[in-house]
């Protein structure tokens, strides 16, 4: 396995109030999940979306985890209904965002701090 | 004309040892539907089963999205000195671990292109069962379960 080394770089705890006002048009969907799953905010998404984004963390989480690559950062799927990141804040919450096929997904990972 | 002599799993490992020549690849593997592992290009630590587990969990990935009418295309994995890439084929899927900085442009077109040259090798295959190693670990869990129902 490999081995995982404490955390250096902690995941800023972004400030998605002010990114949704700000990138309203590249993100259509907004979700934060808290540690146990539960929705804390949701701009467009339902809970259908919810549950899909609390599972593929999950599994990403845990596929890592059995080859050795603690901690999850984040997760990219390119969807064929579009793109959806997910990623964890040190928190515990859970964020995903939907991105618009013309968004900058680089751009947006630096906004991040997941670059 | 030349006459493929190579197994269909030799074929694959083929395509997954040229993918080493990506820059920050590290390995990479082969699941079948199911998840089990088919071929691999990786470093002897991470051993068949836990492949397989992880095959299976990357296997559900794929299912969560399809549950709600979606379909994976691809996914990338991001874990602090690590990424899982993720390329869903016709009957399993086509994992690579990366280290470090990987150009991601590349990877996904070297992916596509490894993607499309398995996948005709692996449709015949996607349905057979797993080999059956006899030093495997898995194989050694199914005995002591035998064992533990009293069954010889």
């Amino acid at each position: 396995m490999l081995q995982s080394k404490p955390r250096a770089v902690a995941n800023p705890v972004v400030d998605t109030q002010a990114m949704s006002r700000a990138d309203a048009s590249d993100l259509p969907v907004l979700l934060r999940l808290g540690p146990g799953g539960g929705i804390l905010r949701s701009e467009g998404a339902d809970e259908e979306l919810a549950a899909v984004v609390a599972n593929a963390r999950r599994l990403g989480r845990l596929a890592g985890q059995l080859l050795g690559m603690d901690p999850f950062v984040a997760m990219e799927c390119t969807l064929a209904s579009g793109r959806l990141l997910i990623y964890d804040e040190d928190n515990g919450e859970t964020v995903a965002l939907r991105v618009r096929n013309e968004a900058s997904l680089q751009s947006l990972r630096e906004r991040l701090g997941l670059a | 004309m030349t006459t493929e002599t190579r197994t269909p799993r030799e074929q694959i490992r083929a395509s997954l040892i040229a993918l080493k020549d990506v820059y920050g690849i590290a390995g990479s593997f082969v699941f079948a539907r199911g998840g089990y592992v088919v071929a691999r290009e990786l470093p002897p630590m991470f051993d068949d089963l836990t492949l397989a587990e992880a095959g299976t969990r990357l296997a559900l990935l794929q299912e969560t999205f399809a549950a709600v009418g979606d379909r994976l295309d691809s996914a990338v994995l991001r874990f602090r000195d690590h990424r899982i890439y993720v390329k869903p084929l016709s009957c399993g899927a086509l994992c690579i671990i990366t280290v470090g900085s990987v150009n991601m442009p590349v990877l996904r077109m070297a992916a596509n292109l490894v993607g499309h040259r398995i996948t005709p090798v692996l449709e015949p295959i996607a349905d057979d069962p797993p080999p059956v190693d006899p030093t495997s670990p898995q194989l050694a869990s199914a005995t002591r379960r035998l064992r533990g129902r009293n069954v010889d």
